[in-house]
């Protein structure tokens, strides 16, 4: 499952709709999950917490992957050291493939 | 002419809305003033975003409507965003740590917070916390590159 975010920016405005939304979802659907932020210019820590959140909620059994980080956001991530913690493809097509080969894999 | 002319203030009421606007227009104001190149103006207008929120959050502790100022200057080799309100002052009267030293292997107690101090502390060459009059000051500042 693809979760693309549309909006320019995941900060204290916003990043708690987005938990929610994100942790509704992901508890109707038992799925993989990339979050696609390519349209993500700006992230605070607000949404970093609101991604650890996830990554948290997601639990050990299914994956969660960021794709399609944007120089501020890569920037944010690495900050915080939260790059480790975090798996991170180039753009959606890479996320496809790796889920693609972890299906095949299985 | 003195070395730490005021030269601009900034005013506005708080809310989430006011302060990312806020953080915004500072950013884009020192990155026409002082030169600095686009990803060091982002990396301000994150460090400025997160002191922002944090007044609002907790100095004010959501309440909007309340004032909050800040005044830039620029210095030949550096400048500085003082940020000032009036609410409540920090914690231990002191800028928290930002300690960005945790487990990254303990899954479950992984910070869900505090990374808005690890940003700040991160990219800002000067931070300063006073309580002055009744107002919180928290002065940040950043070096330029020869």
């Amino acid at each position: 499952m693809i979760l693309t975010v549309e909006k320019p920016r995941i900060d204290s405005q916003i990043a708690g709709v987005f938990r929610d939304e994100a942790e509704d979802y992901l508890s109707d659907n038992r799925v993989d999950c990339a979050v696609d932020l390519s349209n993500v210019r700006f992230m605070d820590s607000t949404g970093l917490s609101s991604l650890v959140s996830l990554l948290k909620f997601i639990g050990p059994d299914r994956k969660l992957e960021l794709c399609g980080l944007t120089p501020q956001v890569t920037k944010a991530l690495k900050l915080t050291r939260l790059d480790d913690i975090f798996v991170t493809r180039a753009n959606v097509r890479e996320a496809e493939l790796a889920r693609e080969a972890r299906a095949a894999m299985s | 002419m003195n070395d730490m002319s005021q030269d601009a203030r900034f005013s506005i009421l708080s809310s989430f809305e006011n302060v990312a606007n806020l953080a915004e227009d500072v950013s884009v104001l020192c990155g026409n003033r002082a030169e600095i190149d686009e990803d060091t103006a982002d990396m301000l207008r994150l460090c400025l975003a997160e002191a922002l929120n944090n007044i609002v959050e907790h100095a004010y502790q959501g309440a909007e409507g309340k004032p909050i100022f800040a005044d830039v200057q620029f210095m030949r080799d550096r400048f500085e965003v003082h940020l000032i309100d009036e609410g409540q002052p920090m914690p231990q009267g002191q800028v928290p740590s930002g300690d960005a030293d945790y487990d990254l292997d303990d899954f479950e107690n992984l910070p869900e917070g505090g990374f808005g101090w690890m940003l700040i502390r991160s990219q800002m060459d000067m931070i300063e916390y006073e309580r002055r009059d009744g107002c919180n000051v928290l002065r940040l500042g950043k070096e330029l590159e020869a």
